[in-house]
């Protein structure tokens, strides 16, 4: 055997005594990083074939957020074309690349269940039977979409304010109690706004057969300043008036609110702009009470 | 007895005057060109006002993700290209030049010849780095102000309370300039410097200079893939597959390193901690590596004739 063979064959054992030594060490810290959350997931096939050959050696190479980057920016060029079954697609991997990235759910999500689903039903070529359908088919994907964001993003609260802006739409097939849920886990994670306290209050006044919950909640929120908004002080009126052993209207109006004329303003502007169909329980005859109580010169 | 302390094997002074004539050398091939070209892509990247980074679902720190994506990923791929090409051209480069003949007919001994060497390089590759990295630095702390002095703003405007205001300052803040960025930054650093080791071994049986770059290439995607394939081939083995897979694929694993550790890179762009540890450790991994492929160098060339 010549002298350089000979080198050849010690250097390879050598790499390869060391990588006894080394494949351990490696694997431990590959565990341990991976329980860190420092390293992503391997990419599976389906991903690493939608984003090509060059996309998945960049990936491979330790350059996810970059290969993310321009194909959020092709996503926005699918949603300028309302190019929505190729924006899905497009999420869906960028998600794989980047799951622990919550603007990409969020914006995947409001993608579908906001622009395409409307797109759809507003769609002049489709049959109005198939744009409901197709209506719906998007409003749920966004939902589903985002659920897959939370559970891999579990302490995040921005995403399920998202989702309970999400179930709390009436036009989107509400589900309050989901809702509800949703704004209760993000205001109990500490970081929200305050907010989020009433959102949840909001949708919880909105569930069939938790009204007296839904006081309870109101109540409490009250006893803080910054809560005190329009909608809070109207809602907190209408389910005190909803409770069997209700306070006379009046009692109520001038323990809730700053001032008569307030109420008035309020109330009204509540009754009128109940799009989020809200309880109105009492609201009607305490606008009557109040307008018959306001003097001339106020009206 | 002065003369045996001066043949010592890794002396300092000497090993410091190698790597710097290697610096030297290097930087007279016009490479920091390319910090102008970063200078700019990372200068002009502050005009960008991408429209879906200001739409309704604006988080506000997209383009801060955006920013840093940028700068690390033109910071890795410079890195990692000049450790391959510099390393392997200058074995070559300097028998060209006869330095070789010139530098091996003094008594220097042929680990602190290899050791100089791969020093430059790598100084090279540090003092550029941080030149990049002061860029992004700069602009990302600006580019984070205006971002938390628009955001507290807006969210001021809508009587946000006290603690939310606290966690967007929070959230925006960690997308800024943090250590945990800094430490990306050095995660970069060490793989160039386990990849110019791993070019530096291969340049010591090669005398091709385009053989070394491309094979170095080859080992650093084999090296950012093992553990992909590991994993799919441990499952497929759970599944019942055949064992020959298995073993080539544990052959590979235990002759290249796993460059995908140095993949916290990604989560430090996002905004995550990458903590103290994690970092510590990838230093000594990168150490162990970086020892090992030089001894391994030395092995081969300490007897070679030219």
């Amino acid at each position: 055997m010549r002298k350089s063979h000979r080198k050849l064959v010690a250097v390879l054992l050598i790499l390869l005594l060391a990588g006894i030594i080394k494949s351990p060490w490696e694997r431990a810290m590959t565990r341990r990083f991976m329980a860190d959350e420092l390293l992503m997931k391997p990419l599976d096939i389906e991903v690493r074939e939608k984003i090509g050959q060059t996309g998945a050696a960049v990936v491979l190479g330790g350059l996810r957020p970059v290969v993310a980057t321009f194909l959020n920016l092709r996503a926005y060029g699918s949603f300028e074309d309302r190019a929505w079954v190729r924006l899905e697609d497009q999420f869906q991997t960028l998600v794989a690349l980047q799951p622990q990235t919550t603007y990409y759910w969020d914006v995947g999500a409001w993608h579908l269940s906001y622009n395409a689903a409307v797109d759809f039903r507003e769609s002049e070529t489709l049959p109005a039977p198939r744009r409901e359908a197709l209506y719906r088919e998007y409003v749920l994907k966004g939902r589903t979409f985002l659920e897959r964001g939370i559970r891999n993003n579990p302490d995040d609260w921005t995403l399920l304010s998202s989702l309970g802006r999400f179930y709390g739409n009436p036009d989107k097939f509400p589900d309050y109690a989901k809702s509800a849920d949703a704004y209760q886990k993000a205001w109990q994670s500490g970081k929200a706004r305050r907010y989020e306290a009433r959102a949840w209050l909001y949708s919880l006044a909105r569930v069939t057969g938790r009204e007296n919950e839904a006081l309870l909640l109101a109540r409490k929120l009250y006893e803080t300043e910054q809560n005190r908004v329009a909608s809070l002080l109207c809602l907190l009126f209408a389910l005190e008036s909803a409770q069997a052993d209700a306070k006379p209207a009046l009692d109520l109006i001038h323990a809730i609110f700053p001032s008569e004329k307030d109420a008035l303003r309020m109330l009204t502007t509540y009754r009128d702009n109940n799009a989020e169909q809200l309880p109105l329980t009492g609201v009607d005859y305490a606008i009557t009470l109040l307008a018959s109580r306001q003097k001339p010169a106020d009206r | 007895m002065a003369e045996r302390t001066s043949n010592r094997w890794l002396q300092p002074r000497r090993v410091a005057v190698l790597a710097m004539n290697t610096f030297t050398q290097l930087v007279r091939m016009k490479v920091f060109y390319f910090l102008m070209v970063f200078a700019f892509i990372a200068l002009a990247s502050q005009f960008f006002d991408l429209p879906q980074y200001n739409g309704p679902e604006a988080v506000g720190t997209g383009e801060l993700q955006l920013l840093k994506g940028w700068c690390i990923g033109v910071m890795k791929l410079y890195s990692i290209v000049f450790a391959i090409t510099a390393t392997a051209l200058l074995l070559p480069k300097d028998v060209e030049d006869r330095t070789l003949y010139t530098i091996l007919a003094k008594p220097v001994p042929r680990i602190d010849y290899l050791v100089g060497k791969l020093a430059g390089v790598l100084l090279l590759i540090l003092v550029s780095l941080l030149f990049m990295d002061g860029i992004m630095s700069l602009l990302l702390e600006v580019r984070t102000r205006h971002v938390m002095a628009t955001q507290m703003e807006f969210a001021v405007s809508r009587g946000w309370s006290q603690e939310a205001l606290e966690s967007l300052r929070r959230d925006i803040g960690a997308q800024g300039l943090t250590w945990s960025l800094q430490g990306g930054v050095l995660a970069v650093f060490l793989q160039s410097a386990v990849v110019g080791a791993s070019s530096l071994l291969l340049s010591t049986f090669s005398t091709s200079t385009l053989f070394t770059s491309v094979v170095s290439f080859l080992i650093y995607l084999v090296g950012s893939f093992q553990a992909d394939a590991a994993e799919f081939y441990r499952a497929t083995t759970e599944a019942g597959t055949t064992s020959f897979a298995s073993l080539a694929l544990k052959l590979l694993s235990l002759v290249f390193p796993n460059y995908q550790l140095f993949n916290v890179t990604d989560v430090a762009i996002q905004g995550q901690a990458v903590g103290f540890h994690a970092i510590g450790s990838l230093a000594g991994l990168s150490l162990f590596y970086v020892v090992l492929y030089t001894l391994l160098s030395w092995i081969v060339f300490s007897d070679k004739e030219f």
